[in-house]
């Protein structure tokens, strides 16, 4: 029966900008070597206009999701906005534009931050608020990324991907059948906290000055925070190994508390990280890569929160989740945090 | 032991532990005065603000969060591995990634919480965060709750030569244990609200990805929080009053029933305003602005951790929550003071 027998996925919608950029066309000019893009096997990715923000994007997927689930906007209860790219501004409400835009005048908004996980983390949120309240019917979960030279290279800010832009918007109501939220498994671990840590500077840690702005100190880079926060070789084994432990017990607790095993999970839905830390997490399970969204990242990249709700909606749409299969989501993020749930279709 | 639920299957939730934290540093509108263009007495009779607390160089966000987790921890009795979840409203992190409930999470060996950063434009964190931890409480997610709320306002959000905005913000943060009691006592109902119409109304104009900080613009006043004040107090002032009376009416109950109000501390005058709209007199709240200034997404739940603190608050008292803020966002919350022993 589940945690919420209540709530069911009714739509699904996206936003992916047109344009595409292909590693080919940029390797030289970020210097980006053969065994990496070997090694997370990204060939491309969509990239917003240079006037399109996140939430502009966001709106769009918003609209998408309503429209496929026949919603109209007075109809929604609540508004989880999601990303992780970088603020349009650092102070401003955001998903009160988006309430706004989407002419959502009874509903609530928030943003929900918990890195690339923030996208189940939100889902279990929305699936807690219509359980819990008789009167919420109907909760609008969207994500959106644009990731903006200077302040993040897409290319070269971590040696684990590459990012993409996009958006994505999921509609949950009351009632809907087919495709049945079991449980969750959400985990942290903060002290890999450490990690990666971005920007460099800026925040109440380390508030950003003239100065650091004349260094060229502003700016998100994961490569160069692990660089600078982790001190040797051994330290980047041990806490390689921490978090591959708690993503294996993040899918295995999910298991248990759904009363499963590894042989009943049909589809792995993940996020789109590089094809060898996808291997990684598809072994934990003992799933065969063909029956994840492994095959997305190759044209899409790693598109931040907004990558599990767009997976699980193209591998729908290209019929490789059926009725009857038991679908595992999941992701992880800086913090470090790992995050699971288990829907019946 | 019985354990009941309500008939659509869900817990019943309270508030087990509440504790809160300012930080050592006091500053007085005299020492404003010495800085910019304004008296103690404009301060005074205008806000209501007579000293506020500024954190010190080495306490970040995570560093004040902890203090006051702390806090709650001992006051609801439980140990930090006992917590499921940890949920922070904050407007300004510790840095922009990871969230920084993970750090907080790390601080106090809360090794088995999940956690999650909420961004509801500052001061109705307080609220909202509740409200949240209620619904992972009332769904049957989780047993144990901690959500904080709270800002170092101090350090990158005010501009320390606008006296619009520096003369009413505090440094300050509450926690709260959500846990499962037995019966239905407790947060009985709430609301949350945005108009998102006015989704620029408190906006900090420089340093996101629509305009970067440049070496051109690092010094520009654009880079704090730039805020429309008339229409702060035209909303304030409007919607405070009517969320107690919403909140307070779907839990079966009349205003002159409630004990205390607990508004968002953002001007003394809207408290006066909007006790006087409710038709209760000022007895029936507890105010810190005085001391604490406005303490953003913290105000509301340090206020009311300050009045059980100096033991004003008596189990069974009824109590609604009214908070405020950029969004525009706005939330009500109605409870009943729960003794040790309601709790499971």
């Amino acid at each position: 029966m589940g945690l919420y027998p209540d709530v069911g996925i009714l739509s699904f919608g996206s936003y992916i900008p047109e344009k595409t950029v292909s590693v080919h066309e940029v390797k030289d000019r970020y210097g980006i070597s053969d065994e990496l893009i070997e090694r997370v096997q990204i060939e491309c990715v969509h990239v917003a206009a240079d006037h399109e923000f996140a939430t502009d994007m966001a709106i769009k997927a918003a609209k998408k999701a309503m429209e496929k689930g026949k919603v109209k906007p007075e109809q929604i209860d609540l508004i989880i906005y999601s990303y992780i790219s970088w603020a349009e501004h650092f102070i401003w409400a955001d998903y009160g534009k988006i309430q706004h835009a989407l002419g959502a005048i009874n509903s609530a908004a928030i943003r929900l931050e918990q890195s690339c996980n923030a996208g189940i983390m939100a889902l279990e949120y929305g699936c807690a608020k219509i359980q819990s309240n008789p009167d919420i019917n109907t909760v609008l979960l969207v994500t959106a990324e644009t990731w903006k030279e200077p302040l993040v290279n897409r290319w070269t800010c971590t040696d684990g991907c590459f990012f993409g832009d996009g958006a994505s918007a999921v509609i949950l109501q009351r009632g809907v059948k087919g495709s049945q939220i079991i449980n969750f498994c959400n985990k942290t671990d903060g002290s890999l906290n450490y990690i990666w840590r971005i920007p460099l500077v800026g925040g109440t840690k380390h508030p950003i000055t003239p100065e650091h702005v004349e260094q060229g100190l502003y700016f998100g880079s994961m490569i160069e925070s692990a660089r600078r926060n982790l001190k040797n070789e051994d330290e980047r084994k041990e806490v390689g190994e921490k978090i591959v432990s708690l993503n294996i017990q993040t899918l295995k607790e999910l298991l248990q508390k759904i009363g499963k095993s590894k042989k009943d999970v049909d589809k792995l839905v993940v996020y789109n990280v590089g094809l060898h830390f996808l291997k990684k997490i598809a072994d934990s399970i003992e799933i065969p890569l063909e029956n994840t969204s492994a095959y997305l990242a190759k044209n899409h990249g790693h598109i931040g929160v907004v990558d599990i709700f767009l997976n699980l909606e193209k591998m729908i749409e290209d019929g490789n989740i059926q009725k009857g299969d038991l679908v595992f989501l999941f992701s992880g993020g800086t913090g470090y945090c790992a995050s699971s749930t288990a829907i019946q279709f | 032991m019985e354990v009941k639920i309500n008939g659509n299957g869900t817990y019943f939730a309270g508030i087990k532990g509440i504790g809160h934290y300012v930080p050592e540093n006091i500053v007085t509108n005299d020492d404003l005065a010495k800085k910019i263009n304004t008296t103690n007495e404009w301060i005074s009779t205008k806000i209501g603000v007579k000293t506020r607390r500024i954190a010190s160089e080495h306490e970040a966000l995570s560093d004040i969060a902890y203090e006051a987790s702390k806090r709650a921890l001992a006051n609801a009795k439980i140990k930090p591995e006992e917590i499921d979840l940890i949920i922070l409203s904050r407007l300004d992190p510790d840095h922009l990634d990871p969230p920084t409930s993970c750090l907080v999470q790390s601080l106090l060996g809360a090794k088995n919480a999940a956690t999650f950063d909420i961004a509801i434009g500052g001061c109705a964190g307080s609220v909202y965060s509740l409200a949240i931890a209620t619904d992972f409480v009332k769904s049957g997610a989780c047993r144990n709750v901690l959500a904080i709320s709270g800002d170092v306002n101090s350090r990158n959000i005010i501009d320390w030569s606008d006296r619009q905005t520096c003369c009413f913000f505090g440094d300050g943060i509450a926690a709260t244990v959500v846990s499962r009691i037995k019966e239905d006592k407790g947060i009985k109902s709430y609301q949350l609200k945005v108009d998102g119409s006015k989704y620029d109304v408190i906006i900090m104009p420089i340093g996101g990805s629509r305009t970067p900080i440049t070496e051109k613009n690092v010094n520009s006043r654009e880079r704090y929080v730039v805020m429309n004040n008339r229409e702060v107090w035209n909303f304030a002032t409007t919607v405070g009053p009517q969320i107690v009376k919403d909140v307070t009416a779907i839990a079966g109950k009349e205003v002159s029933e409630l004990d205390w109000v607990i508004f968002h501390q953002a001007n003394k005058n809207i408290i006066r305003n909007n006790m006087n709209t409710l038709g209760l007199p000022m007895e029936k709240t507890y105010t810190t602005i005085e001391k604490y200034g406005n303490t953003g997404g913290a105000s509301v739940l340090l206020t009311l951790s300050e009045a059980v603190e100096t033991g004003l608050v008596k189990t069974g008292d009824k109590i609604a929550l009214a908070a405020f803020g950029a969004g525009l966002a706005w939330g009500g919350l109605y409870l009943e003071w729960c003794a040790e022993e309601d709790f499971i």
